[in-house]
């Protein structure tokens, strides 16, 4: 994504290293970066919009305040990750979400509206039969098709940020796809193969 | 079931681009002549695409806004460098060894340092604290225990649990569900979360161990590289349980201490 600003030039590692010894801006220049990719994932997550940027803030402060804690060798976006996966299980057993389909995809409408990015009323047709699939998978296996699939990690890099095994990985991502078609297609009546 | 679910999993090696050698040219060789598992593969494929092209980027300026207003007022919160906690440490040290040296007070505090620190050093018009009145839990679970009369489960409410780990935190947002935290020695932070059984669905994980404490079975869900646990859960009497070590995954605690840990809940709620 591109950035607006000085921070276009500097990667990951030198926004981190400046936000360490206490640059604020830096950490913005960090923000812009993830926000709109942490927010995508974790709207996905949740099937709720005012809750998943409440996610994506409370991430982004914890990643603010044990920045130092970030080996210099991992990927902040990784490490950033992990945070928020963690703040929506908190959040997940905490509230026990409610699943059904919210109203939130109809306020979206206007806020797309307002940012230019007006879609036809069969693509949120199609985004809430996605939504309801993934809210008939378990935690375990929304997280992993998610990473997999809309944030483009692999298994290996799931594996990592999980804390398992990248057979178990590779095993978890493939149930997960499994489980989502089949849901799926139960949604939308597809009987295709 | 398939003759070709075993495949599955290295279908996601494949799409990931992280298969190699032998493995590979054995895999492509078998996709090239399976139609079941083309099908897999295209069908993955799919979903990627599906969920990709049907979830908008949210390019919200105002939330980012928000992020970055709450990141400044982080940053401008003073920090308390180390040298001012440990002058705070020792300060303290220093109060109650005074208060120690100046002997036992009264029958009810005797050989209690913070019951004679309180008597010594406290509000003169309070009466001398007890043990007991020490003992109360603090004002947020004081807060918290008009919350707990609502919940539409017999709670399980140990005050501590072995390995010096002291309740301290109650809370209990909704009725089926209860969250208590334990403070221990090294920063080692415990959840314990109890739910109604009706209420709790199971989450299903490939980390996890099964093992059988006082004939209940349990769910280990093990830090693989320290081999150490990071969360329990179980079910018994009608209660869902669920430890976990908070903060991170990648701490854990002994085998046996959790499991100690474990009974200890279980033996309290036996008593009740």
């Amino acid at each position: 994504m591109a950035l607006a600003g000085a921070f276009d030039r500097l990667d990951d590692a030198e926004l981190v290293a400046a936000a360490r010894v206490g640059d604020a801006v830096a950490f913005a220049g960090l923000v812009d970066r993830y926000h709109a990719p942490l927010l995508r994932f974790l709207v996905r997550l949740t099937g709720n919009r005012p809750l998943a940027e409440d996610l994506a803030q409370e991430s982004f402060v914890a990643a603010y305040q044990h920045l130092r804690q970030l080996a210099d060798d991992r990927s902040f976006e990784a490490w950033l990750y992990q945070i928020a996966r963690n703040q929506w299980r908190s959040a997940y057993r905490r509230q026990r979400l409610v699943r059904f389909l919210s109203l939130d995809w109809l306020t979206e409408t206007a806020r797309e509206q307002r940012f230019g990015e007006l879609r036809t009323r069969d693509d949120h047709g199609e985004r809430d039969h996605i939504q309801r699939a993934l809210d008939q998978l378990s935690s375990t296996l929304r997280e992993a098709i998610v990473l997999h699939h809309l944030w483009g990690f692999t298994a290996l890099e799931i594996a990592q940020m999980l804390n398992i095994s990248p057979a178990a990985a590779q095993k978890r991502v493939s149930r997960a796809d499994a489980a989502f078609r089949a849901c799926y297609r139960a949604l939308t009546g597809d009987s295709s193969q | 079931m398939t003759t070709c679910d075993r495949f599955a999993p290295d279908l996601v090696a494949y799409l990931d681009h992280e298969l190699f050698g032998a493995r590979l040219g054995y895999i492509e060789a078998h996709i090239q002549f399976c139609p079941v598992c083309q099908a897999r593969l295209r069908a993955m494929r799919d979903n990627q695409r599906l969920l990709q092209e049907h979830t908008p980027l949210y390019d919200d300026p105002r939330a980012r806004a928000r992020v970055k207003e709450r990141i400044q007022q982080e940053a401008l919160r003073p920090q308390r460098p180390w040298l001012t906690r440990s002058l705070a440490v020792v300060a303290i040290l220093v109060l109650v060894s005074a208060a120690l040296l100046l002997g036992p007070p009264s029958r009810t505090a005797a050989g209690f340092p913070l019951a004679r620190f309180l008597h010594h050093f406290g509000p003169q018009n309070l009466p001398p604290p007890s043990l007991q009145s020490l003992n109360q839990p603090a004002p947020t679970d004081q807060t918290d225990q008009a919350e707990l009369a609502h919940l539409s489960f017999s709670a399980v409410i140990p005050t501590d649990l072995p390995g010096d780990l002291v309740l301290s935190q109650r809370a209990s947002d909704q009725p089926s569900v209860i969250h208590l935290t334990y403070h221990g020695p090294n920063y080692l932070v415990l959840r314990l979360t109890e739910m109604s059984a009706a209420d709790a669905d199971a989450e299903d994980s490939d980390n996890a161990q099964r093992a059988v404490v006082d004939g209940t079975e349990i769910l280990w869900e093990l830090n693989q590289r320290r081999q150490e646990v990071y969360r329990v859960t179980w079910l018994r009497k009608g209660v869902f349980f669920s430890i976990q070590v908070m903060e991170s995954e990648t701490i854990g605690i002994p085998q046996d201490r959790m499991r100690a840990i474990v009974m200890q809940v279980m033996t309290t709620q036996d008593s009740q």
